[in-house]
């Protein structure tokens, strides 16, 4: 059962029935894929019209479940047949992994079939000797660091959403996680992709070649850094050869609790500029805090308004040397708690206030809306600031995460819809002025969870034309016709500049 | 959205629970059914999506394949562990289900067999026993006649004797402690239905472990606790089971009342402890409780019981097959933890400590442990197809352990695993293991 479409706003493609298409398409899809591969009911639809983003849902016209790279490579076939027989219609294809993302990026656009990567979920080879792993890219982040952990090893990437996001997922938006203040994000620890591309054949980049076989040496125009972080938009990345890091012998966790948010921005600058490279700074404010605090009876007091996290890792010796000295630089700043610890458990314990924040947001509002900012280091008190005063001017519940050894600041807005009509129409407002802040700070839009459709239409705040119609000339050495994970990334109007077939179509109509 | 049949339920406090869902999709490799198929309609994630239209957005009633992916749900309660946010799973469901009297397995034909079956076979002994012989008649002829279709994909190896417990009856200890004879070391235990039909040992060996670690047990003639028929949705049938289960649970010992219950059935245990009317005097323990070495509540000394565990090397090795074995030999075994034992009751790591104290067993770590094995009460008879398919990734899983042994402490485990693995692996209740080392 299919929608009929309607003139999209978007993309302006005229009016097509979508049931046509999709009938044309289902018949060939059903001559390889089981039917419980297939998934075309308006249930169905309606379940993967959002991933963890609440703002946009969009259903998409078909999910497809497949479980082998062939069976991708000709559900890309079938499309580009569909596509080469049928101008102007562009059915497109939108890669999906756990659906964790916050971007919007794994959403459908006007025409796309939604392929699902949920059944790629192979180790398919661990090298002991060379520290390297192969998988397919369904796999989950942390249930590949479980498979490796016995042998004292981790892929080092740690979003918080580790535990159910894939690494084809990571690996499209270039994820960061904690600890890659030290360790670097993903596209540090990717040597090597397998992809479909958008003519359904099988690209190899990076040291992986077509028998699966790698040679870790290999010297050529690194392509694996493009396709790390494009969202998507070059094909859909079918496995990947990873590097595994060795786990570090000790570590230390230290959590401090502040009166105000200024200091414990002041302490951040101070830990860096002194030259200490811990594995991870992090800090949590205000709202956020009290969030947790409810949601995991931390036993904060009521004055704290920030807490940071710090930890350091390394050989014994060293951890406990520069335990000592950071201990000093934090009490410098007097804070209210202080405690430090090297015990498994109890640095689970004090992770909670950092990792448990996003969802004890579900205790305070059923819905957050949350940014992705990175400002230079020296400008975070500032932007704290700023952000304070868009929140006040529009009446918006607040609550900042702060990657902030990397200047990384997670802002969330916490709202519920049912019982405020107006509010997230406030909250559009506000991302407007939210975004302008970050530029206006040298800042940049999004520090690991991608543009997708969220942040599309600030790009030309950062980017000029020229320089946003180069990045689509790449993309189109990789995905000509423009139909993986299309309408994503680049403003709307500039999309459509590319996608000149259409545009005559909307001449015409 | 809500009609009648809601009538006792506060609307206000079920949008809360549904709001705590800010659909970061943390649950979704927790859930044996998205593990299996991939589709997000049946992870935690996705139903409880589904279920936000009947809650929050006045839905009346939901879709066939909404309703199927409710239906396809375990109750396993993995995604309740899994979420950051402390979304109350099960109680969400429960509310949507309440319009399940519509939902097929509950009308027509099978319904009505099913009913029947809960009301009737389950608090039988006789019938039970009846139907216990059927399955054993049913194994022989598939493996007489490998290719007719199997009727269900079940099919427990039932191989040890059935041995009648007699009830209302005592099993003192023998041991020779201090203060043995304090009223306070008597426990109850439940034969229940199913466990004491198709493993029935295990029950002898139950009583066997009580009483070696200094418990005296009594045994009372209680009939099924109706945690079978609550969790296929027959509720009426199953609270009225429930009640008729907790008043056998009291006794008395020269006038003291005796008010230790104890489970060695997880699935029992986690039903009844979570009733809300429950005799506030009554002590509800799940068999693996009393024996936690980290926290020891047993009149046997655990210095005892660990000297106990760690020499009983020749018991061990003859009790794992390996009656010459040499001193260096040792065995591998893996450990199922139970659903109702690790995500509804918070047991965890009991056995898996027992089991690393035994010097000659080496304890594989299962990948996937605590993803349930799609047994789930009578799941294997409503989903046959998803049940085999969780089954066999179980399978696989200890497969690649590499271990010959499993221990798993429910009895729907018990035969889910079984009936995945070849004949050459033996899967075992941890009582029947601890029976043979310790007497
Ligand atoms: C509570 C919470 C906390 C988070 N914390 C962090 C964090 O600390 N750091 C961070 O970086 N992110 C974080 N995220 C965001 C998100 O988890 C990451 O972006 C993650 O990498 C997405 O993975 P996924 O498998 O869910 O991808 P999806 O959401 O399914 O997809 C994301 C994008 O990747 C593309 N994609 C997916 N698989 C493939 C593939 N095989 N080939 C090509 N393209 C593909 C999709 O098309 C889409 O554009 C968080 C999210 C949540 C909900
Ligand atoms: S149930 Fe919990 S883990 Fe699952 S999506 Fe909702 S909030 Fe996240
Ligand atoms: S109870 Fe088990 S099967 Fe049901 S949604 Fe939760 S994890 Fe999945």
């Amino acid at each position: 059962m299919f929608y009929l479409a309607s003139k999209s706003k978007s993309t302006g493609i005229i009016k097509i029935e979508a049931l046509e298409i999709m009938e044309f398409l289902l018949h060939e899809f059903a001559g390889f894929l089981k039917k419980d591969q297939i998934l075309d009911d308006p249930v169905d639809l309606k379940l993967y019209e959002t991933d963890a983003t609440s703002l946009f849902p969009k259903k998409p016209k078909l999910v497809l479940l497949p479980g082998t790279v062939e069976e991708i490579q000709k559900i890309i076939k079938a499309i580009t047949r569909y596509n080469a027989s049928n101008p102007p219609h562009k059915v497109s294809f939108v890669a999906r992994g756990a659906g964790t993302g916050l971007s919007g990026g794994a959403l459908a656009s006007d025409y796309s079939i939604i392929i699902s990567l949920a059944r790629f979920t192979k180790v398919i080879k661990v090298d002991y000797e060379n520290n390297v792993v192969l998988v397919e890219t369904g796999v989950v982040n942390a249930t590949l660091n479980k498979v490796v952990k016995d042998s004292n090893l981790h892929f080092a990437p740690d979003p918080s959403s580790q535990q159910a996001c894939t690494i084809g997922g990571n690996v499209a938006e270039n994820a960061g996680g904690v600890h890659c203040f030290k360790y670097g994000v993903t596209s540090e620890h990717v040597l090597g992709i397998e992809m479909v591309s958008s003519d359904g054949e099988l690209k190899y980049f990076g040291d992986l070649d077509s028998d699966l076989n790698y040679n870790l040496s290999s010297s050529d125009l690194n392509i694996t850094a493009l396709v790390v972080g494009s969202e998507g938009t070059f094909g859909i990345v079918t496995k990947a050869l990873l590097r595994l890091t060795p786990l570090q012998d000790s570590f230390l966790t230290i959590q401090a609790a502040f009166e105000d948010t200024q200091a414990c921005a002041n302490l951040v600058s101070d830990i860096i500029k002194q030259g200490f490279k811990p594995a991870a700074i992090e800090t949590v404010d205000n709202n956020a805090v009290r969030a947790i605090n409810k949601a995991y009876n931390l036993g904060f007091s009521d004055d704290v308004k920030a807490v940071i996290l710090i930890e350091i890792d390394g050989i014994l010796e060293e951890v406990i040397e520069d335990g000592l000295k950071l201990k000093d630089t934090v009490n410098k700043y007097n804070p209210l708690q202080y405690e430090e610890t090297q015990d498994p458990e109890r640095r689970l314990r004090l992770w909670k206030v950092r990792k448990g924040a996003a969802a004890a947001f579900g205790k305070i509002a059923p819905f957050w809306y949350l940014y992705d900012l990175v400002v230079p280091r020296s400008k975070i008190p500032d932007a704290l600031k700023g952000l304070e005063e868009i929140a006040d001017k529009y009446n918006l519940l607040l609550a900042n995460i702060l990657h902030a050894g990397d200047g990384n600041i997670h802002p969330n807005f916490l709202y519920d819809p049912y019982k405020d009509e107006t509010v997230v129409e406030r909250i559009h407002k506000a991302s407007h002025e939210i975004m302008e802040l970050c530029v206006s700070l040298n800042g940049t839009l999004s520090g690991e969870h991608g543009i997708g459709v969220e942040k599309q239409e600030y790009m030309g705040h950062l980017f000029s034309d020229t320089d946003m119609n180069k990045m689509l000339m790449l993309r189109e050495v990789f995905d000509p016709n423009y139909i993986s994970n299309p309408n994503k990334i680049f403003p709307i109007r500039i999309c459509r500049e590319c996608h000149r077939e259409i545009e005559m179509e909307e001449l015409k109509s | 959205m809500l009609n009648e049949k809601h009538a006792h339920i506060n609307l206000e406090e079920e949008i809360e629970k549904i709001n705590a869902c800010v659909h970061c999709g943390y649950c979704l490799p927790a859930c044996p059914t998205y593990l299996s198929t991939g589709n997000e309609g049946n992870s935690p994630r996705g139903r409880l999506y589904l279920i936000k239209d009947l809650i929050r957005d006045g839905k009346e009633e939901l879709e066939d394949t909404a309703k199927n992916y409710l239906d396809n749900c375990l109750g396993c309660m993995a995604c309740e562990t899994a979420c950051p946010s402390g979304v109350e799973y099960t109680d969400l469901l429960e509310f949507a289900r309440h319009d399940r009297e519509q939902s097929k397995y509950h009308k027509g034909f099978w319904g009505f067999i099913r009913r029947q079956a809960f009301k009737y076979i389950l608090p039988n002994r006789l019938l039970l026993n009846m139907a216990r012989i059927s399955l054993r008649v049913m194994n022989f002829i598939y493996k007489l006649l490998p290719f007719l279709p199997r009727l269900v994909k079940i099919q427990p190896k039932l191989e040890f004797e059935y041995k009648k417990i007699e009830t209302d009856s005592f099993y003192p200890s023998l041991e020779n402690l201090d203060g043995i004879d304090n009223p306070e070391h008597t426990v109850i235990l439940n034969l229940g239905c199913v466990m004491d039909t198709i493993y029935n040992q295990v029950h002898l060996d139950t009583i066997k472990v009580l009483n070696a670690i200094g418990y005296h047990v009594y045994v009372p003639s209680s009939k099924c606790c109706g945690a079978l028929a609550s969790h296929s949705g027959e509720h009426a049938l199953g609270e009225k089971q429930k009640q008729d289960f907790l008043k056998k649970q009291k006794t008395t010992i020269d006038g003291i009342p005796v008010n230790k219950v104890v489970f060695n059935s997880a699935g029992c245990g986690a039903f009844i402890k979570e009733s809300e009317d429950l005799d506030p005097e009554l002590e509800l323990y799940d068999i693996a409780e009393l024996l936690d070495i980290n926290n020891w509540k047993a009149p046997l000394p655990l210095a005892n019981f660990k000297k106990k565990i760690e020499v009983a090397d020749s018991r061990l090795m003859s009790f794992f097959g390996e009656i010459d074995a040499s001193d260096e030999m040792s065995v591998d075994i893996t450990y199922h933890p139970a659903c109702h034992l690790s995500h509804a009751q918070g047991i965890r790591g009991v056995y898996e400590e027992i089991l690393k104290l035994m010097q000659r067993v080496n304890l594989k770590t299962l990948y996937e442990a605590e993803v349930c094995c799609g047994s789930a009460g009578f799941y294997n008879l409503i989903k046959p197809d998803l049940a085999d398919d969780i089954g066999k990734r179980k399978a696989e899983n200890i497969q690649n352990t590499e271990a010959k042994f499993v221990v798993t402490a429910n009895p729907g485990c018990m035969s889910q695993i079984e009936a995945h693995l070849p004949d050459d692996y033996e899967v075992v209740h941890p009582m029947t293991l601890l029976a043979a080392v310790l007497t």
